[in-house]
């Protein structure tokens, strides 16, 4: 079934153009590179906050409140260069043991976002952070460091 | 001495021959620590960039802002610097060669010197304002560049 997927976007047209360009596929590369700035980059900072590192005179919840629309755009142009980079490549990659980690760690941080935003997300207020949000700050902060790195250790696990 | 000298003595003394002899684990951890100094320094600069814009972070000053965001900026500056010096010593005349290389290494000092200085007079200026603008959109530019120029290295 992955098998099956990953040909298809693999033979795929875009896949196609991607892989054989000469400039398309480095700036998609770029671009996947450069947004981790605005996507984990913006959120470690709020993470620091949470945790109580960084920012403390800040109320986190005023923090989170600016930060959140930068940190989503962010993310969505890291995910959307990295299903284009995985179109490209995709067949190449499924024996890539650097790529299902990649994966799962993701969908670890995505749950770990969706429990803080459903349970701490608009209701953090004043400077003092509940024990259950700094929790998912750390969480946070170590999942998508390893979510890099696993994503930097593909080129060397091909 | 010539470019190419410098670079072949970098690789077959001190750090440069201990990293090029070492196993390739270390080149891996090198490229990782790139990568998360990228992700600090790109963060700092990002958030004074957005303040001066008038898009993030408006329930503070400016100036305040940019003062608490200087540790993050020096910890990624370091961070990244460090591992690329090492990466740069360890392989240097492969390196040496590398056009994209010599494009990143050319804008850094642009980038750099912008952030500690031009920068510093913007953060004063009144932010949404055309010149404060100007310089976030300046540094957003230079430093996209710098990026673009070094990941551009491993295509070369």
């Amino acid at each position: 079934m992955i098998q099956e997927i990953s040909q298809a976007l693999y033979e795929s047209g875009l896949g196609t153009y991607l892989r054989e360009s000469q400039y398309a596929y480095p700036i998609v590369e770029g671009t996947h590179l450069l947004s981790l700035g605005l996507s984990f980059g913006l959120l470690a900072i709020a993470d620091l906050r949470l945790i109580g590192a960084y920012l403390r005179e800040e109320p986190a919840g005023d923090l989170l409140r600016q930060l959140r629309p930068w940190i989503l755009s962010g993310f969505v142009i890291t995910f959307a260069t990295g299903i284009l980079l995985f179109c490209a490549e995709a067949v190449k990659l499924l024996d890539n043991p650097a790529l299902p980690a990649k994966f799962a760690l993701i969908f670890l941080a995505g749950l770990n976002a969706l429990w803080f935003e459903s349970r701490h997300g608009g209701k953090l207020s004043g400077l003092s952070v509940p024990r259950g949000a700094k929790l998912a700050g750390w969480t946070s902060l170590i999942l998508w460091t390893l979510v890099v790195v696993s994503g930097r250790l593909i080129p060397y696990l091909g | 001495m010539s470019v190419h000298s410098l670079a072949l003595w970098l690789q077959n003394h001190g750090v440069g021959l201990f990293l090029r002899k070492s196993d390739p684990l270390v080149g891996v951890v090198l490229q990782n620590f790139h990568i998360l100094g990228l992700v600090a320094l790109l963060a700092a600069v990002l958030l004074i960039d957005l303040r001066l814009l008038g898009l993030g972070l408006t329930s503070r000053s400016a100036p305040d802002l940019a003062r608490r965001l200087r540790p993050v900026f020096w910890l990624g500056a370091v961070t990244v610097g460090t591992s690329g010096l090492l990466m740069l010593v360890s392989d240097a005349v492969r390196y040496s060669n590398n056009d994209a290389l010599l494009v990143k290494l050319a804008l850094l000092p642009w980038a750099l010197a912008f952030q500690l200085g031009v920068e510093r007079i913007g953060i004063q200026l009144r932010p949404r304002s055309l010149p404060a603008a100007g310089t976030a959109l300046l540094s957003l530019l230079l430093w996209v560049s710098v990026g673009l120029a070094g990941r551009a290295i491993g295509f070369v």
